[in-house]
């Protein structure tokens, strides 16, 4: 039995109704008086010196409003990380990519625009280029960017403990090497937006986004306005993954656009943009050498990565740090030493995308774990179990597990898959396999240097009290995150989710960094619950002095007042309400006194009752545990069980069932738990058994499209058992935390491992095709 | 003294800063620093006897900013 009204429960989300009915609004919906339509000049070549522009001829093309180059834009640099701000609005000097942007057109129509784009003549002297990781650190191999003529444009190197005395005490030690692959977000909705400047010099986007506020913020930067003038606003989003966490070129241009001419501007991406210029999941390569005791206790791990960055930098900062940092855990790991290079290329640059940096990695690890075990001879699941952190440990690396439910996980897969009768007695060609994940519970760290609270909250009472509206400027993206917040709001306030409205994705609402790192529910969170208390403290302020009793012996829930003194006489006060709703049919009647009721009594007394909160991670020192500057305030962690078929004739591999535990900390709204993990099993699943972005050898996607590029879909997902663990954890609001990108760690490596068990070989390199799986198992009967 | 430019911000030192005093006199807390010098990393253990010179260029930055 849950101790909580609202939180904790199965709440239809906020936004089933609109959008079964086909009435949400996406980007791609929105239509302005007098809007304009643009497009996008992308480089035909993989590396090339930019010789000239000639605009003229689409200039004079009817229909064409403006043409837009570096001329125009200038050369502000920006990007993720302002360490590494490499990108121009428009290439100037050289292009890097195929797709590399050029010129922005705005026209009457998108046909015109389009066709505009075949009328600018660009000159290139074309120059080598290097599409791989070891052709771009080659000796001689051209350089990207001037400034790192390595081809190295990020780096993290790292020891923890002592790494060779740890490899020292090792009676086994164990040496492999991953490969994954290009991993496209394949979100349903291409990013697009509209951009409209007004007449007052306000500009406002509206974009599908996950982070408002740094696409004000990035706005405002490169086209030189105050950020007060910029506004960004979110509708409808059709999935991030990661790839909208950053402003675009399409919305800088479209801003740009919109100001030159004084009319609104809309820019979507096609498919084949998507592929080019969205920030896809990288290319790792791992080596991990691990060394272990007899008994099983792991003494050290040595890590070196190289990851395939493409063009520029993005989040590639982060992802180079976090493809080591988070190896640290759930296991006691008392020695860790990382190298990791991140090398630029004449690809498309790639970035975050869900599980940012730990996918890969998790995935090489999970299954050298697994390779030790059965050469030490113990169960998959004993030997992690032997290992395994429990709340309240610290990593070498300083990862403190405030709440870590990462052994129940395991038992649970471990009960529901049945393990014990499956595990090492199902026939050849069938096989069962296990392995563990965690993830950060939002960054500890904004993108830019800042001490910005990484959210605001406001809920303000509407004057008859019967509603409460939270503004947030958080984004829901498809997650559910108004709804999560709607349950906090209304479980703080005391009160049901039907009588909060919210509010979000726009940047006149607060200061939100938005929807990544698995960070709303814990970091919105706890913002929006200081909110809503701080607006019933208000309320019971008031009713206490109307009373004449102590605002300690009064409490809400359900929408109703409760007083420890059962005799409290509110009579008066319901008068007074009912006599200024002469002629309403709903007034409060009953022997309970409402939440309503007490709302309007306030706001008689002090108008408009408004609360307001805020968080950042450095904020929770001292008032909860654990929360010093660090990574991340919480961890979530997965542990899963995968059961496959291989056809041992073929190498095809059917998934015949996925048993998902994963520690949430609390389930604040259990039905969206249960979709974030499956959404989370199926990119693991996608990504592990079929996707891979291609290129032709002149560094050209080649299969960008969904014909060519094949993603799950839910006829194609295996029955899945979730099972929500709860550890309570500390630092998060109600003892929330993440599920967002935790539940997609164990997926690879569990599939992985049951493959192994299928058919006797290991397999390095996704994705697991039935040729790679074949090849494997000749490899093998040599 | 000398001039440098800390996190693109133009800063005086003295002429015997190092990249741990560094640290130590802007209060970075983050057990996960990144330290780059002229755009090249600076390894943890060459802090104390990493020294700066007029005119360079100094990175703090903090990588656990998600994603």
């Amino acid at each position: 039995m849950t101790e909580y009204n609202v939180i904790n429960t199965r709440t239809n989300r906020l936004d089933t109704p609109d959008k079964t009915t086909g009435r949400a609004i996406f980007i791609d919906d929105v239509k302005k008086t007098g809007m304009l339509h643009a497009a996008l000049l992308h480089s035909p070549v993989a590396h090339a010196k930019i010789l000239g522009i000639d605009t003229s001829e689409a200039e004079k093309l009817p229909g064409v409003t403006a043409v837009v180059t570096a001329k125009d834009a200038g050369l502000t640099p920006y990007g993720v990380s302002p360490a590494r701000y490499d990108e121009t609005m428009f290439c100037h000097d050289k292009v890097r990519y195929i797709g590399d942007e050029i010129a922005a057109v705005a026209a009457e129509d998108p046909e015109t625009a389009r066709e505009a784009l075949k009328l600018i003549k660009v000159e290139y002297e074309e120059l080598p280029a290097v599409f791989t990781v070891e052709d771009a650190l080659a000796k001689g191999a051209p350089t990207i960017h001037e400034k790192y003529p390595n081809n190295i444009g990020a780096e993290v190197h790292q020891e923890f403990g002592d790494v060779e005395a740890g490899f020292k005490e090792a009676d086994l030690i164990k040496t492999t090497t991953f490969k994954n692959k290009r991993q496209d977000a394949a979100f349903i909705e291409p990013p697009g937006c509209v951009a409209d400047y007004d007449t007052s010099g306000n500009l406002t986007l509206y974009s599908s986004t996950q982070v408002p506020h740094y696409v004000q913020r990035t706005v405002a930067m490169v086209l030189g306005l105050p950020v007060g003038k910029v506004r960004v606003v979110k509708f409808y989003v059709g999935g991030g993954f990661g790839i909208k966490a950053a402003a675009n070129i399409g919305e800088l241009a479209a801003c740009l656009l919109s100001i030159k001419t004084g009319k609104p501007v809309k820019l979507i991406y096609s498919r084949q943009e998507v592929f080019q210029l969205c920030r896809a999941r990288h290319q790792f390569t791992h080596k991990l050498t691990t060394g272990v005791k007899k008994d099983g206790t792991l003494t050290a791990l040595k890590h070196e990565c190289y990851l395939d960055g493409g063009a520029y930098t993005s989040f590639g900062i982060a992802t180079v740090y976090y493809a080591g940092s988070l190896l640290g855990g759930p296991y006691r790991l008392p020695n860790m030493k990382y190298d990791g290079y991140r090398v630029y290329n004449n690809k498309p640059a790639c970035g975050a995308q869900r599980g940012h940096g730990g996918v890969a990695a998790r995935a090489a690890w999970e299954q050298q774990l697994d390779m030790i075990a059965e050469e030490l001879g113990m169960d998959g699941i004993e030997f992690r179990l032997k290992n395994m952190m429990v709340t309240g440990d610290v990593t070498c690396n300083d990862l403190n597990m405030s709440s870590l439910g990462m052994k129940e996980c395991l038992d649970a897969v471990k009960d529901g898959s049945d393990w014990k009768n499956k595990k090492g007695k199902l026939p050849k060609g069938k096989g069962i396999g296990v392995a563990c994940g965690f993830f950060v519970s939002g960054a500890g760290y904004p993108i830019y240097r800042s001490e910005t609270y990484h959210c605001t909250a406001t809920v303000k009472l509407a004057e008859d009290g019967g509603t409460a509206v939270l503004y947030t400027a958080s984004a829901e993206i498809g997650q559910g995150s108004d709804t999560t917040f709607g349950m906090i709001a209304a479980e703080a306030l005391g009160v049901s989710l039907e009588h909060i409205r919210v509010e979000s994705g726009d940047t006149d609402m607060g200061v939100d960094l938005g929807a990544y790192s698995s960070r709303q529910t814990l970091m919105t969170g706890h913002a929006v619950k200081e909110a809503a208390e701080s607006v019933k403290q208000q309320v019971l302020e008031v009713l206490a002095k109307e009373l004449g009793i102590a605002i300690e012996d009064i409490n809400v829930a359900n929408g109703l007042v409760y007083f420890n003194d059962r005799n409290v006489d509110f009579s008066a006060l319901r008068t007074k309400y009912i006599k200024e709703h002469r002629g309403w049919k709903d007034n409060p009647e009953g022997d309970d006194f409402t939440f309503r009721e007490a709302s309007r009594i306030a706001y008689l007394s002090k108008g408009t009752i408004v609360g307001t909160g805020k968080y950042k991670p450095h904020d929770l020192g001292g008032k909860f545990k654990g929360a010093a500057v660090g990574t991340s305030p919480a961890y979530g962690c997965s542990a899963q069980v995968v059961e496959v078929e291989v056809d041992m004739d073929t190498g095809k591999i059917n998934i015949e069932k996925m048993t998902d535990a994963h520690d949430c900390g609390l389930a604040i709204n259990v039905t969206s738990v249960e979709g974030q993990m499956h959404g989370s099993l199926s990119m693991g699943m996608g990504e592990a058994l079929f996707e891979e972005v291609k290129f032709d050898d002149n560094g050209k996607v080649v299969n960008d499209d969904f014909a060519e590029y094949k993603i799950p879909t839910a006829l194609d997902m295996p029955p899945m058992e979730t099972i929500i663990v709860e550890s309570n954890e500390p630092n998060g609001p109600f003892g929330a935390k993440e599920v967002g990108e935790g539940a997609i760690m164990p997926t690879i490596p569990a599939i992985l491992n049951a493959v192994y068990d299928a058919v006797g070989a290991r397999i390095h390199e996704l994705p697991l095709t039935p040729e790679r799986i074949y090849r494997g198992m000749k490899e093998n009967e040599k | 003294m000398k001039r440098i430019t800390l996190n693109g911000f133009k800063e005086k030192i003295s002429s015997d800063e190092t990249i741990a005093s560094l640290i130590k006199r802007f209060d970075e807390q983050d057990k996960s620093l990144i330290v780059e010098k002229n755009g090249k990393f600076v390894y943890p253990p060459d802090y104390p006897k990493t020294t700066l010179q007029e005119g360079d260029s100094v990175e703090f930055i903090n990588p656990n900013f998600g994603g």
